[in-house]
């Protein structure tokens, strides 16, 4: 994706880390996310990934550093940073006994959100969830769960979007329906933190990988800005960002295993 | 090499132990868990242990009163075999669980190693159950509790292969299209003419039961002793009877003279079922599909959803508007929980119960009675009352995550979350409060004059609700201090430890309730004692009305403690 102008920074981590009793899963991680900005987060299985996301979107409190999100600082504002976000988990979490109207009814009181059924009949049409209303999440199968999760997180409209492995689940269809439907909200302004190990995806949607490790922070730019990196290091200036990925986080792990 | 189903089952099950073992050590490193482990095993000893003993004193039961025993454990087969072949499922089903369905079923083994590798889990499985029941029933029915245990494991072994080859040569008979859409018909015909011809024969017998006079324990014995002994009974009950005779062997020679033929019997179901060429893979995958659905809505908190008939709808209590205050969104999500759930059913179930025991009272004219009933029942919702609804935050620490990510401070969640079980508690009692009020007027309690009966009623109904919540709010401080002993899936309840945690948890919500209740104790009684002599019955509502307010102001702060600890709270750990 080509890169977007000067915009104001959405996001915006410094030090970020997060230690789970002798275990240090996330390490000093600072970047910023402007408006219109997709950014690829990309890593190993058990990198911190999850774990980063987790503490950008105020679900679990980091040990260090600091998050704001449209300038309030999450720690000390969390109210008003959360209502500028949403979180999408690779895996949907559902109330079972609620339907997805009431999934939607229940974000818009949470979120105050006035015409709310005008937005979410327009979401619903979009990711083919319409005639699914009175459907209970056990009526639906894992792909229109996932749908479901998505609508709840797009209905308030937010102006940071994270995502886990959002395309899990969805068919063909709804893959290219939730890529468009990302692109689109990008372009009106809000910036989407992007969590795949679906690399092509990343590349094809995203104008900024960060790539993380062990929880540190590997690389962070553009596909030709960790290229140039590379060919820095001594390596070849070609190549897709699954050969990138595989030669930075190869080196990555003998430079810890040493 | 060849799999061998045992050795799968003595591997799964082996390991399995040797893990969750060295998982629980490593988890009594933390004193929470060790003293959990400690209070579960010092009850199970002081409970069941203590009194178990595998050999000693001669049974207890007179040796005339087994044959009445043997008699009534044989009519429990029956009635349990009857039951498999006129209602059991349609589809040949042997649970299988999800891990065994996707690593057994592709693995190179044969259907019949696989109905082995499920017979073989039975088989463990049933000895536990002997074992559990040995130590309710064994001591009280055998000399020797060894004879119960192997006996009743093989009988229950037993009865479980006989289910599963019924259901087996069920799904076989509609596979083939013997019976087709009538096989339930034929089934119940058989047995029916079973049954009919039995009962035949027993009003034919030449000794007629003893009159109702005579009915000692000897000569109902002795009469049920022969009844059984006759031809064909005797015939027909002998497969039943030398399983059981197992278990209630007296003595080495009685169970030596009984094994032979209650081994021959196993065995010869095992045969039966090995044999059987029904197809049950389809319906295993369904059944394991079935079963983690169970457990995601155990996890959900919501087992009730799965029990409720698909597409069934209720109303929503009331519409929820897009804005306005986002705590009112919460109580709504937790009433929707609530009445579309099963807890709502207990609390009904009971009030109905109270009220049909009501209706008996006011028709013998006990209006005291019922008046009392309804204050005993409103206490009785104060204290246990938010055990049977939990739409609070025991029911969504499976949602965590989601109540974490919300734009509301912490305190607004933990007010939200106790509003639905608060309100409706509270709506319940002053119902009951009202109830006793209304039977007090006409008839009042001895001692008490109306306007007396009037102020208490109204005290309680300020105290009560107050109360109510302080309870709410212990039960999930719970929940935020220590998350990891709230179970919320079928899988990760831990025996001895949960039972532990149960034990400790009720004791300390127990204690800190008394501590909670004193200063609003003291100072309204304070008050009453000052207002008696002056304001009469006003002083126990005054009073009443103050130890209310010193409730609330401790529900406020520890809302605003348990709003901290939310906010503080990591759904990772």
């Amino acid at each position: 994706m080509s890169p977007i102008g000067p915009a104001p920074a959405v996001l915006q981590v410094a030090g970020l880390g997060k230690v789970y009793g002798d275990l240090r899963a996330v390490s000093n991680v600072s970047f910023a996310v402007r408006a219109g900005e997709v950014l690829g987060l990309v890593g190993p299985n058990g990198a911190g990934k999850t774990t980063t996301l987790r503490c950008l979107a105020g679900i679990i409190p980091p040990t260090q550093g600091s998050i704001a999100v449209i300038g309030r600082d999450l720690r000390q504002d969390p109210v008003a940073a959360k209502r500028a976000l949403a979180f999408l988990p690779d895996e949907p979490k559902l109330f079972e006994y609620l339907t997805v109207q009431e999934h939607l009814n229940l974000i818009a009181r949470l979120y105050g959100i006035a015409d709310w059924r005008q937005r979410a009949e327009q979401i619903l049409l979009e990711l083919e969830l319409t005639g699914k209303e009175q459907a209970l999440p056990i009526e639906l199968s894992r792909g229109m769960k996932q749908k479901l999760s998505i609508a709840c997180g797009f209905l308030h409209d937010p102006q940071l979007i994270m995502l886990d492995e959002p395309l899990t689940g969805l068919d063909p269809l709804g893959i290219r329906r939730m890529k468009e439907s990302l692109r689109q909200r990008a372009e009106a302004g809000a910036a989407i933190v992007l969590s795949s190990h679906l690399l092509p995806l990343v590349e094809e949607l995203c104008h900024r990988i960060l790539v993380i490790a062990g929880g540190k922070m590997i690389a962070l730019g553009t596909l030709p800005e960790i290229r140039a990196q590379l060919v820095g290091a001594g390596a070849e200036g070609e190549g897709s960002l699954e050969d990138v990925f595989i030669r930075i986080t190869a080196s990555s792990s003998t430079t810890e295993t040493r | 090499m060849t799999l061998k189903p045992l050795e799968i089952t003595g591997f799964l099950f082996l390991n399995g132990l040797k893990n969750r073992v060295r998982r629980q050590l490593q988890r009594m490193r933390q004193p929470k868990h060790f003293f959990a482990m400690v209070a579960g095993l010092s009850y199970l000893w002081w409970i069941f242990f203590r009194r178990a003993q595998l050999s000693g004193p001669p049974s207890r039961l007179p040796a005339k009163a087994l044959p009445l025993v043997e008699a009534a454990l044989v009519a429990f087969a029956i009635i349990g075999i009857g039951g498999t072949w006129l209602f059991g499922s349609a589809k040949a089903t042997l649970s299988f669980t999800e891990p065994e369905v996707q690593f057994l079923f592709p693995a190179p083994m044969t259907r019949a190693m696989l109905l082995q590798y499920r017979l073989s889990k039975l088989f463990l499985g049933t000895l536990g159950t002997a074992l559990i029941s040995s130590l309710f029933f064994g001591r009280f029915l055998t000399a020797h509790a060894l004879f119960f245990i192997l006996g009743s494991w093989i009988a229950l072994f037993t009865i479980t292969l006989h289910s599963a080859g019924a259901t087996l040569t069920r799904a076989s008979l509609i596979e083939n299209g013997r019976f087709g859409l009538k096989r339930r018909w034929g089934t119940m015909a058989v047995a029916l003419a079973v049954i009919g011809l039995l009962a035949t024969w027993v009003v034919r017998v030449r000794q007629p039961a003893p009159p109702i006079a005579d009915w000692s324990v000897a000569n109902v014995s002795l009469w049920v002793t022969w009844v059984m002994a006759q031809r064909p009974l005797s015939w027909i009950l002998w497969p039943i009877r030398c399983s059981i005779q197992l278990a209630l062997a007296q003595d080495w020679g009685a169970f030596l003279r009984a094994l032979p033929g209650g081994l021959a019997v196993a065995g010869l179901h095992y045969a039966w079922v090995i044999s059987s060429h029904a197809s049950f893979e389809e319906a295993a995958v369904e059944a394991a599909e079935r079963r983690a659905r169970l457990v995601d809505a155990w996890r959900s908190g919501q087992r009730g959803a799965l029990t409720r008939r698909l597409g069934r709808r209720k109303r929503t209590p009331f519409a929820l508007a897009g804005t306005g205050r986002p705590e009112v969104a919460l109580l709504w999500k937790n009433l929707v929980a609530m009445f579309r759930g099963e807890s709502h059913r207990a609390l009904l179930v009971t009030l109905v119960l109270g009220a049909g025991i009501a209706a008996i009272l006011l028709k013998q004219r006990v209006e005291l009675l019922f008046s009392l009933g309804c204050l005993l029942m409103a206490f009785f919702v104060t204290l246990l009352g938010p055990d049977i609804l939990r739409q609070d935050l025991r029911q969504d620490l499976s949602h965590m995550e989601i109540l974490r990510s919300l734009p509301l401070s912490g305190r607004r969640v933990v007010l939200a979350e106790l509003l639905a079980p608060g309100l409706a508690l509270s709506g319940v009692e002053a119902l009951l409060i009202i109830g006793s009020l209304a039977f007090s007027l006409d008839k009042p309690i001895p001692g008490l004059s109306p306007p007396a009966c009037l102020a208490i009623a109204l005290g309680l109904v300020l105290l009560l609700p107050a109360l109510t919540f302080l309870n709410l709010l212990l039960r999930n401080a719970a929940v935020l201090l220590f998350p990891s002993w709230m179970a919320v899936d079928p899988h990760q309840t831990r025996g001895f430890e949960v039972m532990g945690q149960r034990l400790l948890t009720l004791a300390a919500n127990l204690m800190l309730m008394l501590v909670a209740v004193l200063p609003a104790g003291i100072a309204g009684g304070l008050l009453f004692l000052v207002l008696w002599g002056s304001a009469g019955a006003l002083a126990a509502v005054l009073a009443s009305g103050l130890a209310a307010a010193v409730l609330l102001v401790e529900l406020y702060f520890g809302l605003v403690v348990l709003g901290k600890l939310f906010d503080r709270f990591d759904v990772s750990v």
